[in-house]
């Protein structure tokens, strides 16, 4: 057992690795939230006025709303006037090609271990790579223009593309629709925003890399990807971020619109900074997230989940057209003092609609980690089935693992199953591997990969990689 | 001072304890469930722990207090229809929450066991009432225990002493009579076991007339160590009737507690279950049944708190549900740090018979400790397809064949009640309503008595 302890010593006190600051200097504007800073940062990204009185108007409805005290987690309230809304990488003429973007900034990316000029020839993976506020790299932007694939950040896609933003921003996730959705509809800065015409399969894995950088910048992300009819696409979210000993909040949302026969795939693998051992520090995240699946539509969400210090995450699936599917797999690991309070939402309404919810959540430290997730059968949806697994693993016994899924039904020919297990890592299974001279520390990590293998499954060949790294390396070590 | 809230002052403006020559002990309690009341809002949708239960149409009307005419003019032959074909039994009756010793019959209990109501035996066993009234476990006391704290009308109390076994097992019958108003009848029970001793109990609610009643009773249960409590619970009242019961339970070291819920009446029931399991080797089976129809709605709330390590848990309820009826399952496994080698499992299904039911289902764990096993399930839908086509593929017809496998769902759980004539009262119950394609009455009872 004095091993053990060891062991689960060297994990909760690992130090996050991708912790650094990048020196740049930053465009600002000063601290706090009111109507002014909402029409800085609308002017700062010329955007028509038809967007700022959108922003104007969620900022108001935010104003009146009350802050969610329901999801299972704990932290010392937010000052919203001590943030800063709008920090951008100061701009040099705005860079054409890798070679004018910031050396920092490449130097950055480098550290991460991605390297932008290698992704670009090894992986054919178009990055919009966003440092803080505003994209500094855009590839592979022309080979996707030729198949009519518009792939921007948002704030380009309001200024070039106003018709389609008019028509699908906000149209899944409205400004009013919670707290933090209202307060990014207000403030967000930047994003990534897809659109791919009808038929046409889009050949690579769109990707983003968000990294928050300045001090005290809450980011504000808006992602919205519209996939027309017939359409397939695939979309790669990754995140680290520099050590901080503040909190730092982020809000985003991510729309997904799949029409009718259309399918997207949404990949996330996010390992922002998780506040040192002690709690102190680490990202608040706050997302909403959410897609529409339209006739015979499909979209799936893969997430694995590593960092922040409190994550409140939901994305979530409405199955509105007939004959349509939803998928979400998700691995959600805490360690130290950190808290997740993630699942899913699939609200079926058409009819011979299907969805599966694969969850593993992993517990260390004095973690707590928490599904909760719905699954709602409108009347209309006859034949609709839900299958959900949620399993939670403990490791050590000072965390918490929880579930909380809501099943409401109201149609008598739908199919909910529910099933959901917490156990810790078994010791014949150990004991098994140890007999057969693997060591304690690999055994674990073979039996957590098995454990997460099917959601890792689901990602994407890169992110799968850099997933199950994630994994071992976080809980190298720790015996239950 | 106590903030009131005004709906839930209003609702309680003409409700009275009935009686005042009480203990100094019972009026410290209702003095201070009264204040907690006070300060508790009236159940809201918007309340977690009522999210799925509408009890706005409640707040509109005024329950009244029973009066003594209510007990009145009752003979044996009223109570007839609760008595499960005269099974041997001891049986306490209360009438609106207020003890009716004409019709109760607990003359042949053996010496030590102390069976009478809440107001005598708080005055001849004060002591007891000081140890045990209000002590019983409950995790989020919510507005209904506390009204009842405050306005009950009785209740049985029951000692039984250590090394106590019985086969004779003690009925509890609550009865409902309504007048003009809405009557409140509410009943407060304290059950307390002795070591090693073995006990059936069960408790029944029932209507004397069709007239809507406000039930609202509260049930502690003081399991004694390496004993056996088996408790039944059977709600069938009227479906204009409403019912709130709470079942709080300890269940200390090597002790087992087995409850069956069966629910086939009220508009609106909710049936509250806290179980503690304090002590090492302590057993809680939690199985439950709810059938609805009509315009029916039936809530079900269950937490199980594992406190100590090596305890075991079992649950699982069962929902039928037919016409514009609703059922609700939130059942909560609460497993604390220490309690280390627990094991859990909790199990909720339901059948949605007709297009207008619902089914809502939140089946949670909260989970502080690691070398636990733990699991929940929970099921909405049809009939199994592969049961449905077996019987088809041997002659049995579509209708037979879904009257069968309904009839089948629903007795997993009577199966679960030890006493012969209690069960066979509930599987003639289900079958009229499941097994109408399938039989008459008459063939359900050859059927029966050849099987026995």
């Amino acid at each position: 057992m004095g091993k053990d302890r060891e062991h689960i010593d060297s994990l909760t006190q690992k130090e996050y690795e991708y912790g650094f600051i990048t020196d740049i200097e930053m465009d600002m504007a000063p601290k706090g939230l009111n109507e002014d800073i909402i029409r800085f940062i609308s002017a700062k990204k010329d955007e028509p006025d038809s967007m700022l009185r959108w922003r104007l108007k969620a900022y108001r409805y935010w104003l009146n709303m009350k802050e969610p005290t329901w999801a299972f987690v704990t932290y010392p309230p937010i000052d919203y006037q001590n943030i800063y809304y709008y920090a951008a990488p100061k701009k040099k003429e705005g860079p054409k090609s890798l070679d004018e973007v910031d050396p920092e900034i490449l130097a950055t990316f480098d550290k991460l271990g991605i390297p932008l000029e290698e992704r670009e020839a090894l992986a054919g993976v178009a990055v919009d790579a966003v440092m803080d506020s505003v994209s500094v790299a855009t590839t592979f932007r022309k080979k996707l223009q030729e198949l009519g694939i518009i792939f921007l950040p948002i704030s380009e896609a309001i200024r070039e593309h106003p018709d389609l933003i008019k028509k699908y921003l906000g149209s899944v996730v409205p400004p009013t629709d919670n707290f933090f959705a209202a307060l990014n509809s207000a403030v967000f800065t930047d994003g990534t925003f897809v659109y791919v015409p009808k038929g046409i399969r889009c050949p690579m894995e769109l990707s983003t890399y968000f990294r928050i950088n300045a001090a005290n910048t809450g980011q504000f992300e808006r992602t919205l990807i519209v996939a027309d009819e017939g359409s397939y696409v695939s979309y790669l979210e990754g995140c680290t971020a520099p050590m901080r000993d503040e909190n730092q909040l982020h809000a985003a949302v991510v729309e997904l619109i799949a029409l009718d026969g259309a399918e997207i795939k949404y990949s996330t693998v996010q390992n922002w900074y998780a506040g040192d051992k002690n709690g102190k520090g680490g990202i608040y995240n706050f997302v909403t997230k959410r897609g529409v699946c339209h006739n015979h539509s499909k979209i799936s969400w893969a997430q694995v989940e590593t960092g922040s210090a409190i994550t409140w995450k939901y994305p979530s699936l409405i199955l509105r057209g007939d004959n349509s599917a939803g998928e979400f797999h998700s691995v959600a690991l805490t360690n130290n003092r950190q808290q997740a309070d993630t699942g899913t939402k699939m609200v079926h309404l058409g009819k011979n609609t299907r969805s599966t919810i694969i969850s593993k959540g992993i517990s260390a430290g004095y973690s707590n980690n928490s599904y909760r997730g719905l699954v709602k059968i409108g009347p209309g949806a006859d034949n609709a089935k839900n299958y959900s697994q949620c399993d939670s693993l403990l490791i050590g016994d000072r965390c918490g693992a929880h579930t909380f899924p809501y099943l409401e039904v109201d149609n008598p020919t739908a199919n909910v199953e529910h099933e959901a297990t917490t156990s810790k890592i078994s010791e014949d299974q150990l004991f098994y591997c140890n007999q057969r001279g693997i060591g304690t520390e690999e055994a674990i990590g073979v039996i957590i990969n098995g454990y997460a293998r099917e959601v890792f499954k689901r990602l994407p060949m890169e992110f799968a990689v850099e997933a199950q790294k994630l994994l071992t390396v976080s809980l190298e070590g720790s015996v239950g | 001072m106590i903030k009131t809230d005004p709906e839930s002052a209003a609702f309680c403006q003409h409700l009275h304890p009935l009686f005042h020559d009480q203990s100094s002990h019972i009026r410290n309690f209702r003095q201070q469930s009264l204040e907690m009341l006070q300060s508790s809002p009236f159940p809201a949708l918007k309340h977690e722990e009522w999210k799925y239960t509408d009890l706005s149409e409640l707040a509109k009307q005024l329950p009244v207090s029973p009066v003594l005419s209510d007990f009145q003019n009752l003979s044996v032959n009223d109570v007839y229809p609760y008595s499960f074909n005269q099974m041997k039994s001891h049986v306490m009756v209360f009438v609106n929450g207020h003890f009716t010793p004409q019709l109760s019959n607990i003359n042949k209990l053996g010496r030590n066991i102390v069976a009478e109501n809440l107001f005598s035996a708080a005055k001849r066993n004060p002591e007891d009432i000081k140890l045990y009234l209000g002590k019983a476990d409950k995790k989020g006391n919510d507005y209904f225990s506390y009204l009842n704290g405050a306005f009950f009308t009785d209740g049985a109390y029951i000692r039984i002493p250590d090394n106590y076994q019985s086969e004779i097992p003690i009925h509890l019958l609550f009865l409902t009579k309504g007048n003009g108003e809405l009557r409140y009848s509410a009943a407060r029970n304290l059950i307390i076991m002795g070591k090693n001793s073995s006990v059936t109990l069960v408790e029944t609610y029932g209507s004397l007339d069709d007239r809507p009643v406000l039930t609202n009773s509260v049930t502690e249960v003081f399991n004694g160590e390496n004993s056996l409590l088996r408790h039944h619970i059977l709600q069938l009242q009227n479906e204009r009737s409403h019912y709130f019961g709470s079942t709080n339970i300890t269940i200390p070291a090597n002790s087992r507690y087995q409850n069956t819920w069966v629910s086939l009446g009220s508009k609106i029931s909710r049936n509250d279950v806290d179980a503690a399991l304090t002590g090492a080797g302590s057993y809680c089976q939690l199985y439950g049944l709810y059938a609805g129809r009509h315009d029916q709605l039936m809530d079900n709330r269950t937490v199980i708190s594992h406190r100590s390590p090596h305890a075991t848990s079992n649950q699982v309820y069962k929902g039928i549900l037919d016409g514009f009826s609703r059922g609700i399952f939130n059942g909560k496994i609460l497993v604390e740090q220490k309690a280390q080698k627990t094991e859990a499992h909790q199990l909720n299904r339901s059948l949605i018979l007709s297009d207008k039911a619902h089914a809502d289902s939140k089946p949670q764990l909260k989970i502080f400790a690691d070398d636990v096993k733990c699991s929940h399930g929970a099921t909405v839908g049809q009939l199994d397809k592969n049961a449905m086509f077996y019987l088809q593929s041997r002659g049995v017809s579509k209708e037979i064949a879904r009257s069968m496998l309904t009839f089948a769902f629903a007795n997993d759980v009577v199966d679960s009640i030890i006493l012969g004539p209690v069960r066979f009262y509930l599987y003639k119950k289900l079958f009229n309503r499941f097994g109408r394609d399938w039989g008459s009455e008459e063939d359900f009872e050859s059927l029966y008595k050849q099987e026995e």
